[in-house]
């Protein structure tokens, strides 16, 4: 049986952006960062690639208003989206008076949105555990 | 016909001077005449059933319609599919009314209209 014939059509539906996606951050990822950078029974002074004191002792002559004192590692997994604020740096550990010691460790910062400190020596994050991407 | 009179078909190769039956013949089988132009859908767009509609995904960059899917109706799927290979205007008309209830001029001017609209937004092509 022959079928009834139509006026041929074709529907043009466009794709539009989701908005529960794009409320995730410019890449949707969320890593496990692991705060693993150091030994957790000892205190570091970590600054920003460029030098400039992210948390240190106060005691580099350097200062800086964000600065933080120290860092040492929680040893811990944190569920950090990839636009929350991860910065390129280094770190050296702390001596009894706050002074640098030892050898220079690159590190990179997950700032937990600029108002934390959490750092890891696993510089590349493609080898980062995702939990979300 | 005055001798001095000469016909010009300037879209079409007549350097036989041909005339009469013999240039009627002629034109029946030149290729270059609006029956015999062939067309294809170009190969940017994926033609899928998903559970019982189809949809047509365009994959290629170049492609006008892009970030879209394009739903056709049941005679539009027909003229897709008839043309996926290369094929004249005449013979998909052909194959229209053996599949479709239509009259044969309900089914070439939409015929024409498919490959007028498609040939504008470069869905189809014309193969030489």
């Amino acid at each position: 049986m022959r079928k009834t014939w139509e006026e041929p059509r074709i529907l043009v539906q466009e794709f539009v952006a989701n908005e529960y996606v794009a409320a995730c951050g410019d890449s949707g990822v969320v890593y496990n960062f692991e705060c693993n950078a150091g030994d957790r029974r000892s205190s570091y002074n970590v600054y920003l690639a460029d030098g400039t004191p992210y948390a240190t002792s106060g005691r580099d002559y350097g200062g800086c208003k964000n600065d933080y004192y120290s860092y040492s590692p929680c040893g811990e997994k944190h569920e950090a989206e990839s636009d929350s604020g991860f910065l390129n740096g280094y770190m050296y550990k702390q001596g009894w008076f706050g002074e640098n010691t030892g050898n220079k460790i690159d590190v990179i910062i997950w700032t937990d949105n600029y108002k934390d400190v959490h750092c890891t020596t696993q510089l590349d994050m493609n080898k980062w555990e995702t939990a979300k991407s | 016909m005055n001798e001095n009179m000469k016909l010009e078909f300037p879209f079409t190769d007549n350097s036989g001077e041909l005339s009469g039956d013999k240039l009627d013949e002629h034109l029946k089988n030149d290729n270059n005449t609006e029956e015999n132009k062939r067309y294809r859908i170009r190969s940017g767009y994926i033609l899928r059933e998903i559970a019982g509609e189809f949809a047509i995904i365009p994959v290629d960059e170049e492609s006008l319609i892009t970030n879209a899917v394009m739903a056709p109706n049941d005679t539009a799927v027909f003229l897709w599919k008839a043309f996926l290979y290369p094929s004249t205007i005449e013979d998909v008309v052909k194959k229209g009314m053996q599949e479709y209830d239509a009259t044969e001029e309900t089914i070439r001017n939409a015929t024409y209209r498919f490959v007028e609209e498609t040939l504008r937004y470069r869905i189809l092509e014309e193969v030489v």
